[in-house]
């Protein structure tokens, strides 16, 4: 019987073991060669195995290890600065440095309640401004404060 | 060369004002993120790294190896604070030094913890300077069986010797030699694990694993981490930092314990500040006529450990500078940099670059003199800063990455590859996976497996060479032992928690 507990450990080996079968999957479809001529795939299926071998011990450590405190996964924050770094990367290029730092300033400050409007518009002012400053004049970026 | 014209060589290499003004930029700011908990000096540094591409590589290495050292001092001052460490090698720090603080010794341990940092850093880098070209001169004899196996060592010891189950740092490391496959075979010139991106054809960018890893995913569990907020914290002036004259007595013998300790475990790949430090700790304890007042206050519980820490840091760049073997993923960082502005570093750096070599070692004692300067007077702005909410710092924090993530580049893939090794690092923090070896593993595994088919291509397949020649085969024996140190440390464990089970049930 498996505790609740030791799931995410187990989860975390088998993960392991399906990033380990999966490189040698794949690594085999590279010339593999022999050992003293290796081709592209030689290493990568060696590591594959390796890791495959190593996840298999994790998931006998994890079941026969003691009760781990499982780690609460933070949905807010995680959410709030995934859109705020995704959002940068899509308005960057297109809308320019400005546009996607406030984007990014705006949402990231979500990640952690309470809203806090007046401190938010600030730094994503004086982060705009800075970001201008160093990066694009400062360092020569090909980037635009505004527009593509 | 005599050591003396290679000092003066590197000296007039640093104390040019470029040089000088990179090492004050390097020191202030590892200082600043030493002293926040929260941002580590490996955040620091992949921040930084985009931007040391404009400067002259002398200078870049300058800052950047300014920026690991001063996290070292300012690593301790959230310890003694706040009972938070700064970065993770100055954990033991707390032990000691927040009872220090709960007595109202605050000035003295921040003090006692700036000398102590100072020795131990002085300490090393004589070490440095000392054996650097020796080890250098040595590996000029290396071949592929050497490189592999000395790799090979770190790699496992840095998995393994790290705090938590060996097992998951072995995972961690192979995760990293793995990712680091990804891209062109530089012998066939054959695509791997591209997935027919172009964008990952030139493999995947450091700057943005580092930043994901180390950055987003550590601000992400800062958030969470309430009540670390708004810290209590008194006023530190000058006057209560002066040691009385019975704490003065603790501060030598330790100092210079903790200076060997962290020189000797520093000059091993593999193994950093933090085992260091804790080592130091441990040293101390047992040859004190006292051990009893550890852990409640006691001056040489800090002194040692910090001395130890800043020694390792220095004496790390002893295998990254002779070798071309980064000892911890910071190291890792610094080599990246160094390949990134087209120098290789190992046995014929310091002969092909003496100037950069030397002056960047004359610069860890220009960086530290500053560092004491700087630390001793600026301890109560460091603690004002600690006053500062996340939720101001942590938005600009991302900008910086972001940004900086971009700038490497100029690729807005890369800020997708940092967000997803952000939540990568997120999820491996859950399960307790250390993050530092997979970075590590990263930067040596294009190495280990160019080495690793060289040598079998000269020796035709056959795996006995390595055993055949002393070097490797020494090399390969300390690896198969920390090996089967791990294994008796998780077979040891193990029975005694069962041995508390039955204990328990009877």
């Amino acid at each position: 019987m498996v505790s609740r507990q030791k799931l995410p450990d187990l989860i975390a080996a088998l993960s392991v073991v399906a990033l380990g079968v999966a490189v040698v999957v794949i690594g085999r479809g590279y010339p593999v060669g022999t050992l003293s001529r290796m081709g592209s795939g030689y290493f990568p299926v060696i590591l594959g195995g390796l890791l495959a071998l190593v996840g298999v011990a994790l998931i006998w450590e994890a079941i026969r290890a003691g009760e781990s405190a499982l780690q609460r996964i933070p949905l807010r924050p995680v959410l709030m600065i995934g859109l705020g770094v995704l959002s940068f990367g899509a308005l960057v290029e297109r809308a320019g440095l400005v546009p996607a730092t406030v984007a990014l300033v705006l949402l990231s400050s979500l990640a952690e309640p309470p809203l806090r409007p007046v401190s938010t518009l600030v730094i994503a002012a004086v982060m705009s401004a800075l970001g201008v400053a160093l990066f694009i004049h400062a360092l020569a970026l090909p980037l635009n404060a505004f527009g593509g | 060369m005599d050591l003396l014209s290679n000092f003066a060589l590197g000296l007039s290499t640093a104390i040019t004002p470029e040089a000088l003004l990179f090492c004050f930029i390097g020191v202030t700011v590892g200082t600043f993120v030493g002293v926040l908990p929260g941002i580590g000096a490996m955040a620091a540094i992949s921040l930084a790294l985009p931007m040391t591409f404009h400067i002259d590589p002398t200078y870049a290495l300058i800052m950047l190896a300014g920026i690991f050292y001063g996290a070292q001092y300012g690593g301790s001052t959230a310890s003694i604070l706040m009972n938070l460490p700064g970065s993770i090698s100055s954990a033991v720090t707390c032990l000691d030094g927040y009872p220090m603080a709960q007595k109202g010794k605050a000035g003295v341990a921040l003090f006692v913890t700036a000398i102590a940092s100072f020795i131990g850093s002085s300490f090393a880098i004589i070490i440095v300077m000392c054996f650097a070209p020796v080890i250098a001169e040595a590996a000029l004899g290396f071949s592929s069986y050497e490189y592999f196996a000395v790799m090979l060592m770190g790699l496992i010891a840095a998995s393994t010797l790290s705090t938590g189950s060996p097992l998951k740092g072995l995972a961690s490391v192979v995760i990293g030699v793995t990712l680091g496959i990804v891209g062109t075979d530089v012998t066939t010139g054959q695509y791997r694990f591209t997935f027919g991106l172009n964008d990952l054809s030139d493999g995947i960018n450091l700057v943005a694993i580092a930043m994901g890893l180390f950055g987003i995913s550590e601000i992400v569990s800062n958030i969470l981490r309430k009540g670390s907020e708004r810290p209590n914290i008194g006023k530190v002036t000058l006057r209560s930092m002066f040691p009385s004259r019975e704490e003065w007595k603790l501060i030598p013998k330790p100092a210079a314990r903790g200076s060997i300790v962290g020189s000797a475990i520093g000059i091993l790949p593999g193994v950093g500040p933090t085992l260091s430090a804790f080592m130091a700790y441990l040293l101390e304890k047992k040859v004190s006529r006292t051990p009893e007042r550890f852990g409640h206050g006691a001056v040489e519980g800090i002194t040692a450990p910090e001395a130890a820490n800043n020694a390792a840091v220095q004496a790390g760049f002893i295998p990254t500078l002779s070798l071309g073997i980064p000892g911890d993923a910071i190291m890792a960082l610094m080599l990246g940099a160094m390949l990134i502005h087209g120098i290789v570093p190992g046995p014929l750096f310091m002969t092909e670059y003496p100037e950069m070599f030397w002056g960047l070692v004359m610069s860890f004692w220009i960086g530290n003199i500053l560092l004491l300067v700087l630390n001793i007077p600026l301890n109560g702005l460091w603690v004002k800063m600690l006053a500062i909410p996340y939720h101001i710092l942590y938005p600009a924090i991302l900008v910086f990455i972001c940004i900086g993530v971009y700038s490497a580049q100029n690729s807005v893939f890369d800020v997708y590859v940092a967000l997803f090794f952000g939540l990568v690092g997120l999820a491996m923090n859950a399960v307790r996976i250390p993050t530092a070896p997979l970075l590590l593993g990263f930067v040596l595994g294009p190495l280990l497996e160019e080495h690793f088919r060289r040598s079998m291509l000269l020796s035709r397949g056959a795996f006995d060479v390595f055993m055949q020649r002393p070097v490797s085969a020494t090399f390969l024996v300390i690896t198969a032992a920390l090996l089967l140190y791990a294994g008796f440390g998780m077979w040891r464990n193990a029975r005694r928690r069962r041995q508390a089970q039955a204990a328990a049930a009877a």
